[in-house]
């Protein structure tokens, strides 16, 4: 399932490739190499905010939002977990124009009964992506592009289906933004990849075992949940919003149902760890799961396999408290691979 | 993360080495042989900014299923164009948990986490290496470019060979110990052969010392250290000399040997094989002793060598106090002797005495050395220029001397022309002379059983420190001596061998000197004695073809000049408050712990030719421990050894090859007791002994003295 093989070694490598070529073509575009990744450039604008961020509108599947004490039974069904791991970086510069490189991995995480943890077999797909605006009339983007495809990589275009796409291309800091925007959908994509292939092979073996989805649920899977570590969308507001934040640890909110875009997600928060004297959201986290998923007790159950997953806290991860164990391991496999991929990169 | 795992991700990252033609460098033909391709990698090479890979040291991670990996292990990676050969050393688990208190407290806190949960956290074992050596693929190259990131596989012995140098080698190479490596050895079906206990079997690779480096000329000697009792020194010694007399008889060298038995019975039956002879079995089987099994045969069986004792034995120890002859006309005889019972030895039994031969001195030699036989405050100038005196007029003897004295003093109390007696005699003091009475007359007590009143007269005897012939084990028993007396015979007789190798004349073109406890000879900081003989000997010994074999149980009390020229070292089991000490800076902290707690049989080797120590095993000795002889042989449970042995000995020592069949001789002893038998091969060896031609033919003689005991038992 390897989409784009790192055939020919690392990035570095086909980099001196693509440029090669470049040079052959009579175009020297310049070099940004030294640059450093997207995913930790402080200088990068925001998206600008629109009605996005309001609250959607909730459904109470359990009453209204109240605390329930979850019954901790040391056990879980999940089997599976995903997630991706990305890297974005400026590699040249033509004009104003910044020429970025995507790599994106993702993969299957499973684990059998002893607690062992594997990587799914060929769950793994890496992708190493090119994001150009390609609509500049600029002849050299456009030979750039050419040579780009010649050479068999994938090229995207950030600004695709912007109404101001010439303005925002004569914006260096606006092509980075929407190019870091294209990569996270490169992610998803990845993502939802490995889902596919989890769907088909693994999850058809053991009907009785759950997946983790590390992030928002995109696809309707009945043995599924979204796992968001991060809540930072508020889907709930007012008194609700203050019995979230009072939640004590090892409970969880009554479930909600969301609807967006023919969506139907199912939601609950859940505290994992104690919060006295931290933040209000420390240790919360946001469960999606399928629109379907009603039954309180079924809530309950998986509100409880996700407390039995909670290990002491492993090195270097300041995350620890919403991280999954399982997810942690996943993501330093992933964090690796690209780290191989980036061997001999400047940064 | 599994073997097979490992091994496709190497072939992932086969591209880091595609400058080398033809794929992976692992499976190129110039490095196919050193790597074990059956069992698969077990591992790969990690360096990191904290802990990166050198040309001395690298590290590795096993794989979760190498669960047979471990230290001392030998391991092959590869840098770009080399194969990179180390042995395991230390382990680490690494998991990622932040501190040992986040578990804790994570465990006790509200919403306690239970004893298990769902996940295992991942813990990776990594190894640090020692690196033994690197094989480039050109010969004429010598890399000590770092391991770098890829998989290790374990060595074969093809590899270990060649990381030891052992292709390299000067002169032959002589077997010290086995190496057992954690991969398995294989039948034709791949599978993992199995031993008697139904186990898998694991790769053995003898351990070879290369000739020239120790029995010189390039290099020499060798050295144990360990707890006494715990380590195997002498255990190991004794197998190492007897790989060295198998070795040499192979290549046609003549060598000998000489060792001090320092206590018990550790040395006196060396010409006893390990394994029950016929007809021994139930005797052997009643001492408890529990032979060689089948590891230690295969163990030799690899090593190319036989666990056959050591054929040409001799054995030689002072009298029992108050078991010196008495001299006649100043003269003892000691040709003939047949006395053994006298012998200050555990080896006097009848049948089993051919070989045992007394010490005896007479007193000058002791006059020779004086520093050695007075205490240092009572040998002032004036007594030292006494026994100059009397060395002068030729004293030879107790006897003599005790003449001497006699006649000094009626010339002292005899009065001159004028009346008055002197005060002294040839110069020297009366008071001088009484001291010098009174000093020598202690020597009877303080060298009790080695000195004789009289001259010594040996005729045919041979002698402690004679010539050596070739394959000859000698012997020296000292173990029930007094301090004084061990001390005198081993220096003494150290420094006679050492002069003989000083004039070329002994007899063997290499001569092992085996010194236990050198710590008490050659003490570090010491000096005179023995000590200066010792360290001249491992100066100089390797040119002049003597190889001095010491073992101690502390290496830090011993002389640094004689530790730092042993080209060979084995450590065994070494207690903490030794193991700190300088004398063990060369060997890692990893190795130190398991010197610690080392089993017995197990040792670590260092060698000129390995770049790091190694640990490795060896058999039981192919002699019969001492306690075990003793009550095999030494009568402790009841007379079990055949006495016919004893007749069969003599005949080979005088007939060689020409001796008649043991069965013959049994045939003829059918029935007489042992100590009748004994009587005959008393009588027999005194003839022989006393004979001025070779006309005498000791099997009519044997006969002749047999069918006269078997009249005289008709007529019992």
């Amino acid at each position: 399932m390897i989409e784009t093989m790192i055939a020919g070694g690392t990035l570095a490598q086909r980099v001196q490739r693509i440029q090669d070529a470049l040079r052959r073509a009579g175009l020297s575009p310049i070099d940004m190499r030294r640059a450093g990744t997207l995913e930790t450039d402080v200088l990068l604008p925001q998206m600008p905010m629109d009605g996005s961020i309001l609250p959607p509108e909730i459904e109470l599947l359990e009453g209204p939002i109240e605390h329930r004490l979850i019954v901790r039974k040391n056990e879980t069904q999940f089997s599976w977990f995903i997630d991706g791991s990305q890297k974005t970086m400026p590699v040249w510069r033509i004009g104003v124009v910044p020429i970025v490189v995507s790599i994106v991995v993702a993969g299957v995480l499973e684990r059998d009964d002893a607690g062992g943890c594997t990587l799914l077999p060929g769950s793994l797909t890496e992708t190493i992506s090119w994001i150009v605006p390609q609509q500049t009339g600029d002849r050299d983007i456009r030979t750039l592009v050419d040579v780009l495809e010649s050479l068999g990589q994938e090229v995207y275009d950030p600004l695709d289906g912007q109404d101001n796409y010439q303005q925002l291309a004569g914006m260096y800091d606006q092509v980075l933004l929407y190019a870091n925007e294209t990569a996270g959908k490169t992610r998803e994509r990845a993502e939802l990849r490995a889902v596919r292939f989890w769907e088909e092979s693994a999850a058809p073996q053991r009907t009785d075992r759950w997946l983790v989805v590390d992030g928002q649920l995109t696809a309707d899977l009945p043995n599924a949940i979204g796992f968001i570590k991060d809540p930072g969308r508020a889907h709930l507001v007012g008194d609700d919003a203050m019995t979230l934040l009072s939640l004590p640890p090892g409970h969880r909110t009554t479930a909600f149902r969301t609807t967006s875009r023919a969506r139907a997600r199912t939601h609950w928060y859940q505290r994992m760890w104690p919060a006295e004297g931290l933040d209000a959201r420390h240790a919360l986290i946001r469960i999606e799961a399928s629109g379907d998923m009603s039954d309180p007790d079924e809530i309950d159950a998986i509100a409880s396999w996700l407390m039995a997953e909670r290990v002491p806290r492993p090195t270097s991860d300041s995350r620890w408290p919403t991280l999954l164990y399982p997810v942690h391991i996943l993501e330093r496999i992933l964090k690796r691979r690209i780290n191989q991929i980036t061997t001999g990169w400047p940064v | 993360m599994l073997i097979e795992d490992i091994t496709a991700e190497a072939d992932d990252f086969s591209d880091l080495f595609d400058q080398v033609p033809g794929g992976p460098i692992w499976e190129l033909d110039t490095f196919k042989n050193l790597v074990d391709h059956t069992t698969g990698a077990v591992g790969r090479v990690v360096s990191s900014e904290k802990e990166p890979a050198g040309s001395h040291e690298f590290h590795f991670w096993g794989a979760d299923d190498a669960l047979t990996l471990d230290i001392g292990h030998i391991v092959v990676a590869f840098s770009e164009e080399a194969a990179v050969i180390g042995v395991v050393d230390e382990p680490r688990r690494f998991s990622d948990m932040r501190s040992f208190l986040d578990d804790y407290f994570d465990r006790r806190m509200e919403l306690a986490l239970p004893e298990e949960g769902p996940t295992n956290r991942p813990e990776i074992l990594v190894f640090s290496v020692n690196v033994l050596a690197t094989k480039h693929l050109r010969k004429d190259v010598q890399s000590n470019r770092p391991a770098i990131n890829g998989p290790v596989f374990f060595a074969t012995s093809d590899s270990i060979g060649y990381a030891l140098g052992v292709a390299g080698f000067d002169g032959h190479k002589i077997p010290a110990l086995m190496h057992t490596n954690g991969n398995f050895v294989r039948g034709a079906d791949g599978n993992p052969e199995k031993d008697t206990n139904g186990y898998d079997k694991f790769q053995k690779t003898p351990l070879y010392l290369d000739e020239n480096y120790l029995l010189g000329p390039e290099a020499g000697h060798a050295n144990w250290t360990g707890q006494s009792g715990l380590a195997t020194k002498t255990s190991h010694a004794l197998f190492l000399t007897s790989s060295i007399f198998q070795t040499l008889e192979r290549e046609g060298t003549r060598v000998a040997a000489l060792m001090f038995n320092v206590k018990g019975p550790d040395l006196m039956w060396l010409d006893k094989p390990a394994i029950a002879p016929e007809g021994l079995e139930e005797a052997y089987a009643n001492a408890k002793w529990k032979g060689l099994n089948e590891d230690h045969l295969n163990a030799y069986a690899s090593l190319d060598l036989e666990p056959k004792p050591f054929s040409n034995l001799r054995i030689f120890a002072p009298f029992k106090p108050g078991g010196v002859p008495n001299s006649h006309s100043d003269l003892v005889n000691l040709s003939g002797f047949s006395d053994h019972k006298h012998l200050n030895t555990s080896r006097n039994m009848p049948g089993e005495v051919e070989h045992v031969y007394p010490i005896l001195w007479s007193l000058k030699p002791l006059l020779q050395m004086p520093h050695r036989i007075f205490d240092r405050m009572d040998l002032d100038d004036k007594l030292s220029g006494f026994i100059y005196e009397l060395r002068e007029i030729g004293i030879e003897s107790i006897d003599q001397l005790t003449a001497q004295f006699n006649k000094i003093e009626a010339e002292l109390a005899t009065p001159d022309e004028n009346g008055r007696t002197r005060d002294n005699w040839r110069g020297h003091h009366v008071a001088t002379i009484r001291k010098a009475r009174n000093r020598f007359n202690g020597l009877a007590d303080k060298f009790a059983g080695l000195i004789a009143n009289g001259q010594v007269d040996y005729g045919k005897q041979p002698q402690v420190d004679q010539e050596f012939s070739d394959q000859e084990l000698r012997v020296v028993d000292i173990s029930a001596c007094n301090t004084n007396v061990q001390e005198l015979i081993v220096t003494n007789t150290i420094n006679r061998v050492w002069k003989m190798a000083e004039k070329s004349n002994m007899g063997v073109d290499k001569l092992i000197v085996f010194v236990d406890e050198l710590n008490k000879y050659a003490p570090a900081g010491g000096e005179g004695g023995l000590r200066d003989t010792l360290v001249d000997i491992a100066a100089r010994g390797r040119h002049l073809n003597v190889v001095l074999l010491g073992a101690q149980q502390f290496r830090s009390k011993v002389d640094g000049e004689i530790l730092g020229n042993c080209g060979t070292s084995f450590y065994g089991r070494i207690g903490d408050e030794e193991i700190i000490n300088a004398a063990y800076r060369s060997i890692s902290e990893t190795q130190k712990q398991e010197l610690l707690g080392l089993a017995k049989g197990r040792m670590l080797i260092r060698h000129a030719h390995y770049r790091s120590p190694l640990f490795g095993t060896f058999p039981y000795p192919p002699t019969l421990p001492g306690i075990y002889g003793q009550r095999v042989f030494g009568g402790e449970n009841g007379p079990v050894g055949d006495p016919v042995d004893g007749l069969m000995n003599l005949l080979r020592q005088h007939m060689g090859d020409g001796a008649p069949h043991k069965r013959d001789v049994q045939a003829i002893a059918d029935g007489l007791e042992g100590e009748h038998i004994e009587l005959v091969r008393l009588k027999i060896n005194q003839v022989l002994a006393n004979s001025q031609n070779n006309r005498t033919n000791p099997w009519k003689m044997m006969q002749r003295e047999l069918a006269n005991q078997q009249a005289q038992r008709n007529l019992r």
